[in-house]
This record gives C-alpha cells, sequence and structure tokens, in this order.
C-alpha cells in the first residue's frame, strides 16, 4: 500500500460461534449484513455514505456474489466486490478497501469479513457425478441407465470438502504437527497456550466486549438471540488438555508416529461461525464530518511463503517486510494481534519474532478459543487491536495474519492523530 | 381517457388496445363509461379489428366504481339507468363475433372484474398487486352490472358465494385457480401475452373458456344451489352480520339463471340508496376526507425514512413490518435478549408470509432489532411501545432524548395514560405525539394521533404522514386520559361487565353485540385483551373522569384470579363461555334479556362516552369520532359511528330514548349536557361539524 493514512471511524463483530453452534442458521450474507448494518447504527452513519463494500470470505457464499448479497441486506446500493484470499481474505479486503481510497476512488468504504463453515456445502461422489454427467450425455434411455452401473450405495453419500492445505494437501492437524516438529516444539508449550487463549477470551466475553453485537439467528422455528462468543471456556486447565490424545491421523506427505506427536484438539481451533466489519474513510474526512476516529492505518502487506519449504511464515514475513519499510523496530509494539489457528503457528511465529514481546500478542483471546472464522479473522484482528491499543494507551498495533497456501498478511495500526 | 389504439397485424387487420378510462385511483365514474361505450363503438365498428385487448394506462386494471359519485348521485333512477348502462356494455363484449381479452396489471375489483368477466380471455399479472374480487358488498353495494349472474358461471356456485357476499379478494395465482382469470404472465410480459392471444383467437382456435359448469338445467342441480344458499344463510344469521343486500343477493342467486337482468339493476340501484349503503358511504367518505388532511400551517412534514421502534411487544413488531414495507429501514430495541428474539420471530413470520419475493427481500434488508440504542440518533421517529408503566415509558424517553437527533420526533403508544403526563418529565415536550393503533393492525385501519397542547405542528405532520405511509386513516384528538378510542371502549366494556354481574347471560351480551354489528362481543373481546388490563384501564379513567369505567367489585376480584370468561369447549375447538362465571360472582344468570336489547344499549353507551368526547374538546368534530369509532373498534359500520347513530332519528328522539333507558337502567344512560342542549336548539350534531373546520 502506497503512502497515507486511512482512519478505521468503528469496528464490530458478530460474535464467533463454533460450527453448530449458535449462529448456525444464518448464511453468510445474512450475518455479513448484520455486521455491516450494526457497524454503521454504531457510527451513526446511513448507508448511502458508503460507497464501496469488500466482502472477504474464504469459501462462504456460492454465488460468486456475495458482497452485492450483504450491501443489498444491509440496506445499501454500494458498490460490493467480493475478495477470496484464503485464511487472510479479511485482511485483503481491508487492503481493497483502503486502496480505493487512497488512489482517490472513492470516500467512504466498509470492509466485510465473513466465514459460515456450519452452511456445509456438500458435493457428489466421485462415481455419482460421473453417473449424473452420463445420464445428461447420454442419448437413448439406455445410455442413461449403464451410466449408473458403477455406482454402489455408499456412493449416494454426499461429500464434504475436508479442510486440507490446497497445495501441500495436509489437514490442519498435519500442518500443526509439522510446523511443531520443524521449530520443535513440545506439547507442554503448546497445551499452556492454549489454556492462556481460553482464559483470555472468557475473560473478555464475561467482562462484555463492545466490539461485539448481538445477532438475532434463525433456530428452528424461532429466533435466538446470540449476544457473546461461545467458544471460550473457563474450566480449561493444562492438566484436562495434557489428557486428550493426539490426532495423529496423519497427513498425505508425511507421518508422525504417536508417541512423538503434540497436536491435539485441545491446542488446535475449531472452525466458527462469524462475521466481522470495518468502517475506512480519509482521516480529513473524517475530522469533517465529525466522526471519532479509533486508529488510523498505517500499511498493509501480504507474503506468500513457500508452503512445503516455509509452512505458515508467511505472516512473519509480511510484517518484517512492512516494519523494515516503516522503520519500526519490532521490540516498541506493544500491541500485537494474530490468527491462531493452532498453538504452534502461534509458538512458531514468536520464534520467528525473536524481539517480539510474548506478552503482548493476543492479550484478548484467540482462535483456540474463539475458534477459526478464516474470512472474519483479519477483520476481527483489526477491531480488537484498535480498542486493545486504546485500552492500553499503545501508539501502534500489528495485525498478522496467516494461513493454509502460504498466505501471510501483517497490517501496521496507529493511534489517531 | 379511454383511448384506442389500433395495432396494424401482418396480415393487414389490426388489433385495438383500448384502454379503460379510469381516474387516478383506478376508479369508473359515470363520465368515464360514455369514453368506454365510444372507444368499443370505435373498435366494433372496425371491420379490420380482428380482437380488442381491455388493459389500464397505467399498472392496473380497474379498482370498482367511483364511490363518491355513486354516493351523490343518491337517485335509484339514475343508478338504475347506469346499472342498465353497465349491462349492455357487458352485453357487447360477452356477445362480440371478435375475440375480447382483459389484461389485468393491478386491482380488478367490482366493476373491473365485472367487464374482465364479459371478456372471452382474461390475462392476469403473476403479481401481488393484482387483487381480485367484489369488495364492495363491505359497503352493502351489490354488484353494478351482472357480475351476481355471471361469477356463478364461471367459478362455481360455492365459490361465487365466498366472493359475492364475504367481499373476498384472492391473488392473482387463487383466480387462476378459481377460473376467474385464463392466463397468468410475468408482470412484463401482459402485453405480449395480450397479443399472443388476441392474434391465436382471431386465427379461429377458440379463445380458452373454462367455467365451473353452472348448469341449472341439470337436474338437481338447483336443489345443490338451494342448499348453499341455506348453508350460507346459517352459517352467518347467528352473528347478525347478513345485511339487506346480502340477503337479496343470495334471494337473486337462489332464483338459479336469470334471464332479465333488469332484476340486477334494480337490486343494485335499491342496495345503493339503502340506509346501509348510504351510511357506510358516509364513512367512507369522511375517512377520505381525514386520508387527505393536512395539518394547518404550512409545516412541511420532515422526511421520514428510519424508524427506531423502542418495545418488541405484538404492536412494535407488526407495526415494524408495515412500517418496513411502506419502505422505511426500521430498528427495534427490546431490553431482553429473549423478548427481542419473540418480537423478531413475529417480524420473520409477518414478513415470510409475503409471498412477493422482492417485497420480502427488500423487507428483510430495512428491518432489524438490537438491545441497545445504537444508531438511534440516526432515526427520524422514534416510536415507544413498551408496557403502560408511567415510569417505564417516562425513563424510555429520558434515555431517548440524550440519544436523538435536536429534529427527531418522538412518539408514544399509550394505552389509557394521557400523553401529557408521559412526557412530563421530558426536556422538549414538543416533538412528543401519541400514536395510537388497534390490534389486530391489518385489521383495523385506523390511527389514533394523540396532540398534546404542547405538541409542535411540525410533530403533528410527521404523525400524520407517517400513519398515511403505513396505509392507516389518521384521526387527530386532543390529549386526555383514555383520549378517544380508549375511552370509548372501556365505557362499553365495563357496562358489559355490569350487566354480567347483573345475571345477564355471557352469550346472550355478546350475541347481541354481534347482531347489533360489532365484529366481536364485550366479552370474548375482553378475554382478547386481557381483563387485568381492563382493570387497570378502567382504574385510571375513573381517577380522571368519573367511575363510569369501573368494572364491578366482583369481575375485578374475578380478573384477580386470571378467570376467563370463556373457556375450551370441551366439544369442539370453538370456546364456550364459562358457567362457573356465574357461580363464582355469587348470582345467578337467571335474567332473561333480549339479545337485541342488550346490544343495543351496550352501543349507546359506547356512542354516549364519544358524545362526551366531543364534548370535553377531546374530538374536534363528530365525524372524526365516527371514523375512529367504526375503523379502530370496530363500532357497528351500520350504524355509521356514534354520532350518525345517536343522531339516526333526531336528537330529539334521542333524547327522550335515553331519558326513558335512564329511567329504567340509570344513569350511565343519561344524556350528555351537548346533546340536549343540541337537542333544544333542534340541530345535529352536523352543526358541529362546520364550526371545527
Amino acid at each position: 500500500m502506497m503512502g497515507g493514512r486511512i482512519a478505521v471511524v468503528e469496528a464490530v463483530r458478530t460474535p464467533w460461534s463454533p460450527r453448530g453452534g449458535g449462529l448456525s442458521g444464518m448464511s453468510a450474507a445474512a450475518l455479513g449484513a448484520v455486521a455491516v448494518r450494526d457497524l454503521l447504527l454504531r457510527a451513526a452513519v446511513l448507508p448511502d455514505v458508503v460507497d464501496l463494500v469488500v466482502v472477504g470470505s474464504a469459501r462462504s457464499g456460492t454465488s460468486g456474489s456475495l458482497g452485492a448479497e450483504v450491501a443489498f441486506r444491509a440496506g445499501m446500493d454500494a458498490v460490493a466486490p467480493s475478495v477470496s484470499m484464503g485464511d487472510v481474505s479479511g485482511e485483503r479486503a481491508i487492503a481493497e478497501a483502503c486502496r480505493a481510497i487512497l488512489v482517490g476512488d472513492i470516500d467512504t468504504a466498509v470492509a466485510v469479513g465473513v466465514e459460515t463453515p456450519s452452511d456445509l456445502q456438500l458435493g457428489l461422489s466421485a462415481p455419482l457425478r460421473e453417473a449424473v454427467m452420463g445420464t445428461r450425455r447420454g442419448e437413448t434411455a439406455g445410455d442413461k441407465l449403464r451410466a449408473w452401473a458403477g455406482v454402489k450405495a455408499t456412493d449416494l453419500r454426499p461429500t464434504t470438502a475436508e479442510l486440507r492445505d490446497p497445495i501441500t494437501e495436509e489437514t490442519l492437524a498435519a500442518a500443526a504437527e509439522s510446523v511443531a516438529l520443524r521449530f520443535g516444539l513440545d506439547r507442554v508449550d503448546q497445551d499452556a497456550y492454549a489454556v492462556r487463549s481460553h482464559a483470555r477470551a472468557f475473560r473478555r466475553a464475561r467482562e462484555g466486549a463492545p466490539e461485539v453485537v448481538p445477532v438475532a439467528a434463525p433456530a428452528g422455528a424461532g429466533v435466538i438471540v446470540v449476544e457473546r462468543d461461545e467458544g471460550p471456556r473457563g474450566e480449561v486447565t493444562a492438566a484436562a488438555l495434557a489428557r486428550r490424545a493426539p490426532l495423529a491421523k496423519v497427513g498425505a506427505s508425511f507421518s508422525v508416529p504417536a508417541s512423538i506427536a503434540t497436536v491435539t484438539a485441545g491446542n488446535l481451533s475449531t472452525q466458527a461461525d462469524g462475521a466481522a466489519a470495518v468502517l475506512l474513510t480519509r482521516p480529513d474526512l473524517a475530522r469533517g464530518r465529525g466522526w471519532t476516529v479509533l486508529a488510523e492505518i498505517d500499511g498493509a502487506r501480504f507474503a506468500t511463503s513457500d508452503p512445503f519449504a516455509a509452512p505458515r511464515q508467511g505472516g512473519a514475513v509480511a510484517l518484517r517486510r512492512l516494519l523494515d519499510e516503516k522503520n519500526e523496530p519490532l521490540q516498541s509494539v506493544r500491541v500485537a494481534e494474530a490468527s491462531e489457528p493452532a498453538a504452534s503457528f502461534v509458538l512458531a511465529l514468536l520464534a520467528a519474532l525473536p524481539e517480539l514481546d510474548p506478552e503482548v500478542l493476543n492479550r484478548w483471546g484467540g482462535s483456540i478459543a474463539l475458534g477459526r472464522c478464516s474470512g472474519g479473522s483479519g477483520i476481527r484482528l483489526v477491531g480488537t487491536a484498535v480498542r486493545r491499543m486504546a485500552a492500553a494507551g499503545a501508539d501502534k498495533a500489528v495485525v498478522i495474519g496467516g494461513g493454509a497456501a502460504g498466505h501471510g498478511a501483517a497490517l501496521l495500526l496507529r493511534a489517531p492523530q | 381517457m379511454a383511448d384506442t389504439t389500433h395495432e396494424p397485424l401482418p396480415d393487414g387487420r389490426r388489433l385495438a388496445w383500448l384502454t379503460l378510462p379510469v381516474d387516478d385511483e383506478g376508479r369508473l365514474t359515470q363520465a368515464h363509461l360514455g369514453e368506454l361505450e365510444h372507444g368499443l363503438d370505435a373498435a366494433f365498428g372496425d371491420v379490420d379489428v380482428v380482437a380488442v385487448v381491455l388493459r389500464s394506462g397505467g399498472r392496473g386494471f380497474c379498482a370498482g366504481l367511483d364511490l363518491a359519485s355513486v354516493a351523490s348521485l343518491g337517485d335509484r333512477r339514475t343508478l338504475q339507468a347506469w346499472s342498465q348502462r353497465i349491462v349492455r356494455l357487458q352485453a357487447r363484449l360477452s356477445g362480440s363475433k371478435i375475440p375480447c381479452i382483459a389484461a389485468i396489471e393491478g386491482p380488478c375489483l367490482d366493476v373491473g372484474l365485472e367487464l374482465a368477466l364479459s371478456c372471452s380471455h382474461r390475462i392476469a399479472a403473476d403479481h401481488p398487486d393484482v387483487r381480485v374480487g367484489m369488495p364492495q358488498i363491505e359497503l352493502g353495494l351489490l354488484p353494478a352490472g351482472d357480475g351476481l349472474v355471471r361469477l356463478p358461471d364461471i367459478v362455481g356456485f360455492d365459490a361465487a358465494l365466498d366472493l359475492l357476499l364475504e367481499g373476498e379478494t384472492v391473488g392473482a395465482a387463487h383466480a387462476r385457480r378459481l377460473g376467474l382469470v385464463h392466463t397468468l404472465v410475468h408482470p412484463e410480459g401482459v402485453e405480449a401475452a395480450a397479443r399472443a392471444a388476441a392474434r391465436t383467437a382471431a386465427g379461429g382456435a377458440s379463445a380458452a373458456r373454462h367455467g365451473r359448469g353452472w348448469r341449472p338445467t341439470l337436474p338437481g342441480a338447483s336443489l345443490r344451489h338451494r342448499r348453499a344458499v341455506q348453508r350460507w344463510q346459517e352459517g352467518r344469521r347467528h352473528d347478525g352480520a347478513l345485511g339487506g343486500s346480502r340477503l337479496s343477493a343470495l334471494e337473486l342467486l337462489g332464483r338459479g339463471r336469470v334471464e332479465d337482468l333488469t332484476a340486477v339493476s334494480t337490486v343494485f340501484s335499491e342496495s345503493a340508496v339503502s340506509d346501509a349503503t348510504t351510511t357506510r358511504l358516509h364513512t367512507w367518505r369522511s375517512a377520505r376526507a381525514l386520508e387527505r388532511w393536512t395539518p394547518p400551517g404550512d409545516v412541511a412534514a420532515p422526511s421520514l425514512a428510519r424508524l427506531g421502534i423502542v418495545g418488541g411487544g405484538v404492536v412494535g413488531a407488526d407495526l415494524a413490518v408495515a412500517a418496513a414495507r411502506a419502505g422505511l429501514s426500521v430498528r427495534i430495541r427490546e431490553k431482553s435478549p429473549s423478548a427481542l428474539g419473540r418480537a423478531l420471530a413475529r417480524v420473520e413470520a409477518k414478513v415470510a408470509s409475503d409471498r412477493d419475493l422482492e417485497r420480502r427481500a427488500r423487507a428483510r434488508a430495512r428491518l432489524s432489532g438490537a438491545l441497545e440504542l445504537d444508531g438511534f440518533s440516526t432515526m427520524d421517529l422514534v416510536l415507544e411501545s413498551v408496557p403502560e408503566e408511567v415510569a417505564v415509558k417516562r425513563r424510555v424517553f429520558a434515555e431517548l432524548e440524550d440519544r436523538v437527533r435536536s429534529d427527531a420526533i418522538l412518539a408514544t403508544h399509550p394505552r389509557a395514560t394521557s400523553v401529557t403526563e408521559i412526557g412530563a418529565r421530558m426536556r422538549h415536550p414538543e416533538r412528543l405525539v401519541g400514536l395510537r393503533f388497534f390490534r389486530p393492525l391489518s385489521k383495523r385501519p385506523l390511527c389514533e394521533i394523540v396532540r398534546t397542547p404542547e405538541t409542535s405542528a411540525r410533530a403533528l405532520a410527521a404523525a400524520v404522514a407517517f400513519a398515511r405511509r403505513i396505509d392507516k386513516t389518521p384521526v387527530v384528538v386532543r390529549d386526555g386520559p383514555g383520549f378517544f378510542t380508549t375511552r370509548v371502549l372501556a365505557a362499553y366494556l365495563s357496562h358489559a361487565t355490569e350487566l354480567v354481574a347483573d345475571g345477564f347471560s355471557i352469550a346472550d351480551i355478546d350475541r347481541g353485540c354481534r347482531r347489533a354489528g360489532w365484529p366481536v362481543g364485550p366479552l370474548q373481546l375482553l378475554d382478547f385483551l386481557g381483563l387485568s388490563t381492563a382493570v387497570r384501564v378502567g382504574h385510571v379513567l375513573t381517577a380522571a373522569l368519573g367511575d363510569r369505567f369501573d368494572v364491578p367489585g366482583p369481575i375485578e376480584a374475578m380478573a384477580a384470579t386470571g378467570r376467563a370468561f370463556y373457556r375450551p369447549s370441551r366439544s369442539g375447538p370453538d370456546k364456550e363461555p364459562d358457567p362457573r362465571v356465574h357461580d363464582l360472582l355469587g348470582v345467578t344468570a337467571s335474567r332473561v334479556g333480549d339479545p337485541d336489547e342488550l346490544g343495543e344499549r351496550l352501543t349507546v353507551v359506547a356512542a354516549l362516552e364519544a358524545v362526551r368526547c366531543l364534548q370535553d374538546g377531546v374530538l374536534a368534530r363528530p365525524s372524526d369520532g365516527d371514523v375512529a369509532a367504526v375503523l379502530g373498534l370496530g363500532y357497528p359500520a351500520a350504524r355509521g359511528g356514534p354520532f350518525r347513530h345517536l343522531a339516526a332519528r333526531g336528537l330529539a328522539s334521542a333524547r327522550s330514548r335515553l331519558k326513558a333507558l335512564e329511567g329504567r337502567f340509570g344513569r350511565r344512560y343519561r344524556a350528555p349536557s351537548l346533546l340536549v342542549e343540541l337537542a333544544d336548539r333542534g340541530a345535529d350534531f352536523n352543526v358541529l361539524e362546520d364550526a371545527a373546520s
């Protein structure tokens, strides 16, 4: 991103709700619209002031026009593209919105991140797909019938896409395991990190997080109101996590014997439904309109780390690049927010960034407790960092995003001038 | 204008597009009829025209007769001649050698439907704006053309009874199922479909005609019809809804197919000049005048784009949906998550019941709920409908005044407490106005607007604009405990409970009121509203206005136990009067009352309270009270409202009748001083009509 800063006027998010929880009845478009509508109401900004709505989502919404769906449902007629960049789709949405403002195309934008893993995308098994296509192609009734010859009863079961890194074909557990081995991380440290994540997120949710807006979600015949994060649990202890069996089911590329495996369901995140949104504009415009500015975005960088050679290092690479350019030493950062799909990834990140004080990272909890919401993650991190910055009186904050396929992202935020 | 376009066809012949001449509201006046006749002359007179398509200029068809001209004609002969012209026009359409096609894109009601039924082919847009039916029977008005004869022929006898006597209107798809229309098309495809149908029919293929085969000549058929008529009569007789017009329609239908259509015109003209119809037309005209009324002073109503609702009860939720459908963005604030969930579930159920995808999608995009007042500073109007407790309501307005823009309008939905009292602690009481709506919202087209001495002209203008926006007739009343509607209703209901305590039977009281024309009996209504609520309202009003609103002590004790007047029936799904009520009250239900007399007495009690409202200055003029009572409370429409009811036979006669009632039943029936004074002067309520305006 070129020079110049972007004002963050408001940031809200829905509660994070692990898959199958209170938000499981919401579609991605509906959930994104709640975040946008409440964002604007919180900021007391009318929908027609917004020129652009960028919606980031890794894989939710099948129409290809998730952005337009979200904008319509939020009562807006702004241009609304959707962007997808795996686990850093949210960061990407912010970058797209900032770029459009910086080049002068528009004044005010909303960046949204949303993911609804509860809204399962079912597929057909390969033999069934063959048979359906064969029926369609077949000209005679005999052709059409023959196409079904090879289909067994078990083929009729719908398939769900198992979440694997699209390049390394590793599951999240296998990737976490491979990173743990590479960095020599042991089980005790990973479990301890997970306990801390739960304790912090639980405290934050209990105290009431102002950035979280309640969502009225359909549930059966009625409507329930989900008010707070559903993932964090207060009673999680290291002893309890230590009893968990490792997820030694390993990836395609290598195998880890159970005796040395360290990754369990306890120190890994689950998928969660959620949506988050930020209102962005030019700082001078915000001042002119009398809007309060929560923070300013000073830069966003993306990086790709080789998914085989340096798995899950994208975030660290992007952050180094960004801070080098801005001439900011990492030691001076007092507020840092990073995605934490697995404890091993965060510990690896800290190992790659030795100057970063571990205590400033994810002080209000993270994805291990809240759940992992690919598209919503980046925007949640920005919203949290902005509020932590104000609470701690810090002058800057960094947001680090990373995920499968080598994606990495970093944002630098500064206190408003 | 009935302008006719003759479209050349490839074979050199022509297709005539005849635009129905109707006014802005899609209604046909007498003058239009002549234009239509000329249009048809031109089309039929041209030998090259192979088919005629009847359509309307805008998106519509014809929404019926212009009722203002029906009311102003008043003369039976003229009306009869008018009806004969319509019948002749229909005969020309149905008897024409070339196909006539009706292209229906909007309301097709009453005379509009009759004209369409005379066409050989009917095409309707698949759009929720298309409504088909004969609702004018609700005004006591029979079909002006030969609909009484034609309709059973097309939809079958039973469906025709529902359409003709119940005034049921149906959507496009239902109309297709009934056979009222032959073809449903996408709203954008009506013209193309009409052209295609015209060319097919003109090419010799017989136009589709599928009636339900009403063949009175078939053996046994007339017996079946007689049974249907009988069933209908029996089913409706007990509740007194069967007015004179319906009876004469039934009588005509019972004769089977009539060849002499002058009978049709006779019953129409009779119905149009009947008391029942002129009374209903009077109410209708007063309501229309109120709909067009603008508050004095050249204060423009502020723009209403965003509505905040505090309190998501039934009123709040229903209003939210109505406002969202009217294009407002609506945010409901409810304090507890469970209450918010209930409110939004109700909202979603209402929205989901809309058949039209676009309206559903747009309504959903405009509706949301929250636990906090975030964003209420963007609202143009904030309506409070939290439970009736002055302290709670005041707290809401204190909270709101800190939040909303300085030019926002605040509204309260009070039950009985005066608006002035609710707004007493406000920093800016001039922006507060009372808005009363009635349940069920979809069936009570009234918005009672309560203005306090402080209410600004701007707030009043906003309230009127809002009422109009959601299709409610605005009636402005001056503030006071119970304002107008609650006062009238409370007097009526408390007297009904007195009659129960006096030993009259629950069934008799309710039946009497239904026969008098109330939609439900007073005791049924009390069960619906909640007896304890009525007791509380009674206390509020009694403290301010005198003891005519209190329910008798034993009934109050009964309310405290949560008992109702009706209980689930042991024999069926309905409810039956609870025989233990009288035991509980310590009286025997032994008094035999004539239900009709009880109904009339209760109706008079309601009317007298309305007169006191006028006397106290709550009402600006009598017609306001008539409209508000009929539209909001369900006051018998055949009586035209309390003032018209009392003055029906002159105020002098009303005074002496009241004197007799007072002598027999006590001071509840004492004539208010205003009535006595007017009667002494030999005047009518009408003299107060002009004085106010």
